[in-house]
């Protein structure tokens, strides 16, 4: 071979050996590199934005819903003019100037200058095209019945990470499935930017929020809120809650808790007020209790309407504690009928004892007292029952009329509906239905707690409340021609160790029509100043919302 | 050898044809990728126009804002209620 031949051939594989090295180099040492910026330059990822589900009324209309609107944002390096950018920002974003301007001195390649920004001022901003500044899409929540169900909503925040989160009431409850699942698709794009159809990657369906489709009555709702509002000004109280439900599924129809709040304007408000009272705070029920401890007597056989009280002539002494009656009027050998009738406590210590500490704690467990309802709403709290050694003769006294436990307004409501229906107690709920993005629907079906009381026992005690309301201290306001079974209350309120002793908790509770009951109620007016008792302040404000109910559903009067 | 040039040809002629498929169909999903982001951006403005519509419907047929209107225009709560009690208020036969 001459070296001719030889030399060519050198060439060849040096050049042969150059070429594999290049190529090493560039597919095996620079590929992820190289790869990347292929991508920025054909590829763009478009973030689906998940529109947080809506919250709707069972009449469809949206309590909660979902806008489209924009984050204004800046890069300060891409800006020149920062000083005319600064002017036309604040002028049309409702900033202050030297805020925008020290956001667009930051150095930094990206700045968010405003959140929820409507889409007029953005498309005015947008007609400027000002150099360095974008938009970015992004949902926020509207309230079209702006505070109405506030305490039941709840509201949406943000979380550490800046992320829209659920906070309170359905929002919180529901957060994972009203927020939606966040996910992306991937563009392919010309050299221009344009999108290649072809190349379009799959387009991801389903990652909207789920919709709530509550079991509120609109109508109902803003009426109550209406007539309560009227009524804790009417009787100077310092708050009031009103929770309605269908007994016999239990599904909430209204709940409506003053003072409230904006949850568009959330943080305006104080913290304290975010919490639903209705579920999260606890109080010494009174005289409303009494329907459930008698209840359980009848139903144990231990007493019957007819029984006779033989220790109600005066006020009665236990463990160095006197209990009187609440107008200290005594009536011997008075029946279990007149005894819920007049309210009487001496009465209710009789039944008290006897049904004894194990049948009290038993009845009240079966009545759900001292667990939670497991509402769908975030916030929930139930103080347990005492253990049966904690409870001294005094505390199965004052039990019988209310006083010394400690329960939530919702307990006492879940519990009392158990009259209502036949005996048996239902789990409150709020979400009828859950509509998903892809179209179904989840229906939530009612379910039977626990049956403390017998058929026969629950409609003996509907009559007994029947009774109280037409004869009792409460008639005077009630509805003519309703056969209505309730109860008034009228709750000490304890303070450092001891009751206060002139500010009180009044109460009504009840459920209409008696025979075939649509609703049961629970009205609570705190520290009312005009008169410090139930009848005469939590009642009229229960008969002119369940006449309004009444009326509403069709419900002619029976008598 | 008649039938060889023959299969070349063909195979030449297919090689072709297919290239200019490919050239006509690459030319045309390029040119759709613009009509495609016209029809993206009308998605967009049309969805927003309909989030802003909805809006404004539920504002105008909130309770809030009907129970204002009705106020202003006079309308007050009636308090007292007609209840026909009898089955048959009205007589069967003229």
């Amino acid at each position: 071979m001459s070296w001719r031949y030889r030399f060519i051939f050198f060439i060849l594989v040096a050049a042969y050996g150059v070429i594999v090295s290049r190529l090493f180099y560039w597919q095996v040492i620079k590929a992820e590199e190289l790869s990347t910026l292929a991508s920025s330059q054909y590829r763009e990822e478009i973030k689906l934005l998940p529109k947080r589900g809506e919250v709707k009324t069972s009449d469809g209309f949206p309590l909660a819903a979902s806008r489209v609107s924009y984050l204004a944002y800046a890069n300060p390096k891409l800006i020149r003019d920062k000083k005319k950018i600064a002017d036309t920002l604040s002028m049309y974003l409702s900033i202050d100037k030297a805020s925008v301007s020290a956001l667009l001195s930051l150095d930094r390649f990206w700045v968010p200058i405003k959140t929820t920004i409507d889409s007029k001022t953005k498309d005015i901003i947008d007609s400027f095209s000002l150099p360095g500044i974008g938009f970015e899409e992004q949902f926020s929540r509207i309230y079209p019945e702006a505070s109405m169900a506030a305490h039941l909503l709840g509201f949406v925040g943000k979380d550490s990470s800046g992320q829209d989160k659920g906070y309170f009431g359905l929002e919180g409850y529901y957060d994972r499935l009203l927020r939606g699942k966040k996910d992306y698709i991937v563009e392919i794009q010309d050299a221009l930017g344009r999108p290649i159809l072809a190349r379009m990657s799959k387009n991801l369906r389903g990652a909207d929020g789920n919709n709530l489709k509550l079991s509120i009555d609109r109508s109902i709702q803003f009426m109550v809120e209406k007539k309560l509002k009227i009524g804790i000004e009417k009787y100077n109280a310092s708050s009031g809650m009103v929770g309605i439900m269908n007994p016999k599924t239990g599904s909430i129809i209204a709940l409506v808790s003053l003072p409230s709040f904006s949850p568009s304007n959330y943080q305006d408000y104080e913290e304290n007020l975010y919490k639903n009272p209705f579920i999260s705070n606890t109080y010494e029920p009174g005289s409303t209790f009494k329907p459930l401890v008698m209840s359980a007597a009848l139903d144990a056989s231990l007493v019957t309407p007819q029984t006779k009280c033989n220790t109600c002539e005066g006020s009665v002494f236990i463990g160095g504690f006197e209990i009187h009656t609440w107008n200290e009027k005594y009536f011997k050998d008075i029946n279990m009928v007149d005894v819920i009738r007049r309210s009487d406590n001496t009465g209710m210590v009789f039944v008290a004892q006897k049904l004894g500490v194990d049948r009290m704690i038993s009845y009240l467990e079966k009545f759900g007292i001292g667990q939670l309802t497991d509402i769908d709403l975030q916030g929930e709290v139930a103080p347990s029952l005492k253990s049966k050694e904690q409870w001294y003769p005094v505390d199965l006294a004052t039990a019988g009329f209310g006083q010394g436990i400690s329960l939530t307004p919702l307990e006492l409501l879940d519990a009392f509906s158990a009259i209502a229906n036949k005996g048996k107690r239902m789990r409150p709920y709020i979400v009828d239905f859950i509509e998903g993005a892809d179209g179904k629907t989840v229906k939530v079906t009612p379910k039977t707690l626990s049956s403390p009381i017998s058929e026969k026992t629950a409609k003996v005690m509907t009559e007994i409340l029947v009774n109280a309301v037409n004869k009792g201290e409460a008639q005077w306001t009630r509805l003519k021609g309703y056969r209505i079974a309730g109860k008034t209350g009228t709750a000490s309120i304890p303070v450092e160790g001891h009751y206060d002793p002139e500010e009180t908790l009044a109460s009504f509770i009840g459920f209409a029509p008696a025979d075939d009951p649509k609703f049961s109620m629970l009205v609570i007016l705190d520290k009312p100043t005009t008169s410090p008792y139930g009848s005469e302040t939590a009642a009229p404000i229960f008969f002119e919302i369940a006449r309004d109910i009444l009326n509403y559903y069709g419900i002619p009067p029976s008598e | 050898m008649k039938r060889h040039s023959f299969v070349i040809t063909f195979a030449l002629f297919i090689i072709v044809f297919l290239s200019i498929v490919q050239v006509v169909v690459s030319n045309r999903l390029s040119t759709d990728g613009i009509g495609l982001g016209k029809i993206e951006d009308e998605i967009r403005f049309y969805k927003a126009q309909n989030s802003l519509l909805s809006e404004e419907l539920f504002l105008a047929s909130s309770l809030n804002n009907i129970a204002s209107k009705a106020t202003n225009l006079g309308f007050i709560e009636n308090k007292s209620q007609f209840v026909l009690k009898t089955s048959l208020p009205f007589a069967l036969k003229p």
